[in-house]
């Protein structure tokens, strides 16, 4: 309860700063009578600090809030399939599918599709690339009914080469103006935030966040194991559909609107376990929340840090992911967990 | 083809001994029994119901496995695993399982490491926490086990003398109150002393079943295992084995 309400004040800290610090600073009172007028309950309010507001920080905030919420609630999710604290979208290939497929359609798509189906085939391809990544994982690493970890990271490894790879590739074949296009999929970034884009991955984003937690009490049975599950009752076979394709939708918008943003995903789900344990009722939700008040967090100081310029948001993660996940394999050297 | 033409009955009030040697089939029967392997061809059936007309939560109402050894990982506390066996009845009033639980806990030993992390227990502990789990799944531990089965593939392996003793007693009570069990095991005498009837597997195929005494025979087991086993019988009681 206590670590709820924490969650709950953290998140709302984290979207009142991403709201009003940046380069133009905004105060409170000024952002509410904007934000009033806006959705038509005051005055409407004209002026460059009531375009940042509408047209800049709030559909970057909301993009923020969706897409951490959707990397923590994914990295919960499979990690309960994968009966294993390391399975992270970005680890095991995912992110990197998803990414190949918006890379392919961005840089092959204008020579095939009209620019208007452009908008939409991105989130899509990159849903179906990370999709094909999550069967592909899924079914190496699963040997008769019990995950391997170890191929679990391995297969990972190879997926990320070859999307790595295969997007070196579309970069060989890209435009110039393509190519910086091309390094926002790789290093993140929410920057391309707008109301249209949001408009388009909003509802992939939203049915990821708010399907998964239902898993919440078949993915418990799952942490026993397969067959344990099934003797509970639990249809395992629906649950693992289910999972794989919320992750893969919204893992795959999450990357068409925002790149790879990595660890967020792991380093979430584990600070929340390690503060209420492994119960994916609260665990879920929970890890949705922190994932969100640090994704709208990071991005803060994404802009911040080197203003004007911007960091990409995917380096930051990085940087304070990779460590954690480091000390996480050096603590369970030795023990059952890995 | 892992098993092949096994057929036998598991009865109420009744402990069934699975008995072979490594790869005879016992696990892959038990996961047949279970449901979670369909069989090729043939049927299990529960209540003269074939277990694929079972809807899944009415099934596991009546039926718990406690496995051989759980993949479980994750730091649970030890009553949240046991509180798992209570997802079939989800719909019951929230003190009943309650009470379901903490009679499961304590028919194993274990209402005093009900808040301890899981993933700190022994191999010993973490069985009869499955054990207990298989308990709440069926219901309360007390009065009535009919119409009640319960499955178990070597629950004794990781325990002491003691708590292999413990555990087979509580199964053996289950029984008592009309439940059903059926065990796969690997000690002859831990067989002959808690099961009725046997049922003996040898590369797939059922060697020999029926009441323990008629069954675990010399001539049997050592067919069963490749190796001589001799029998002495005790007047009044089981018989004892040992390899000669």
């Amino acid at each position: 309860m206590i670590i709820a309400a924490g969650v709950a004040v953290l998140l709302v800290v984290a979207v009142g700063a991403g709201l009003t610090i940046g380069p133009v600073q905004i105060s409170l009172t000024e952002f509410s009578r904007i934000l009033a007028g806006w959705v038509g309950v005051g005055a409407v309010v004209d002026g460059p600090a009531a375009s940042v507001v509408t047209a800049i920080r709030l559909p970057r905030v909301v993009l923020g809030l969706l897409i951490g919420a959707v990397l923590g609630v994914a990295g919960a999710s499979l990690q309960g399939l994968f009966r294993n604290p390391l399975a992270d979208p970005g680890l095991i290939g995912i992110s990197a599918g998803a990414a190949l497929a918006a890379v392919a359609v961005l840089v092959l798509g204008e020579r095939f599709l009209p620019a208007t189906l452009l908008a939409h085939a991105l989130p899509l391809a990159a849903f179906a690339g990370g999709l094909i990544a999550t069967l592909l994982i899924y079914r190496i690493s699963v040997r008769d009914g019990h995950p391997v970890v170890a191929t679990m990271l391995l297969a990972g490894i190879a997926v990320n080469a070859f999307a790595g790879a295969a997007t070196g590739f579309l970069t060989f074949l890209a435009t110039d103006q393509q190519i910086r296009d091309l390094t926002f999929w790789s290093l993140g970034s929410l920057g391309g935030a707008t109301w249209c884009k949001l408009a388009i991955g909003a509802p992939m984003l939203l049915l990821a966040i708010f399907v998964l937690p239902l898993a919440a009490r078949p993915l418990n049975a799952l942490l026993l194991g397969e067959a344990e599950a099934g003797h509970l009752g639990f249809d395992t076979v629906r649950t693992k559909f289910l999972v794989i394709l919320c992750c893969a939708l919204g893992v795959g918008a999450a990357v068409a609107l925002a790149g790879i943003i990595g660890f967020v995903g792991l380093v979430i789900p584990h600070l929340v376990r390690m503060m209420a344990g492994p119960d994916h009722r609260f665990l879920l939700p929970v890890s949705a929340a922190l994932g969100s008040a640090l994704l709208v967090g990071a991005d803060l100081a994404a802009r911040c840090l080197v203003a004007p310029a911007e960091l990409p948001i995917g380096v930051l993660t990085a940087a304070i992911g990779a460590p954690f996940f480091l000390w996480l394999l050096v603590r369970s050297r030795g023990g059952a967990g890995l | 083809m892992i098993l092949d033409g096994v057929s036998c009955e598991a009865r109420a009030g009744e402990v069934l001994g699975i008995l072979g040697a490594n790869g005879a089939g016992k696990s892959t029967f038990l996961r047949v029994l279970s449901g979670e392997v369909p069989p090729v061809t043939g049927h299990v059936n529960l209540d003269g119901k074939s277990l694929a007309d079972w809807k899944p939560a009415d099934l596991a109402r009546r039926r718990a496995v406690v496995p051989q050894e759980s993949a479980l990982r994750f730091p649970y506390r030890v009553i949240e695993v046991v509180e798992q066996g209570r997802s079939p009845h989800l719909g019951r009033p929230a003190a009943e399982n309650e009470r379901a639980v903490w009679a499961a806990l304590e028919a194993v030993g274990l209402s005093d490491l009900a808040e301890r992390d899981y993933t700190t227990l022994s191999g010993g502990e973490r069985q009869r926490v499955h054990l207990a789990r298989a308990f709440a799944q069926l219901g309360e531990f007390s009065g009535n086990a009919h119409g009640q089965c319960l499955l178990l593939d070597e629950p004794t392996a990781s325990l002491d003398l003691r708590f292999q003793h413990e555990t087979l007693r509580l199964v053996r009570q289950f029984a008592g109150v009309g439940g059903c069990v059926v065990v796969v095991l690997h000690d002859l005498n831990l067989c002959a002393a808690y099961a009725d009837r046997a049922l003996i597997l040898a590369r797939g195929q059922r060697l020999a079943a029926g009441s323990v005494n008629e069954v675990m025979t010399e001539k049997t087991l050592a067919a069963a295992y490749g190796i001589s086993v001799r029998t002495h019988v005790v007047p009044d009681s089981r018989p004892v084995f040992s390899v000669k």
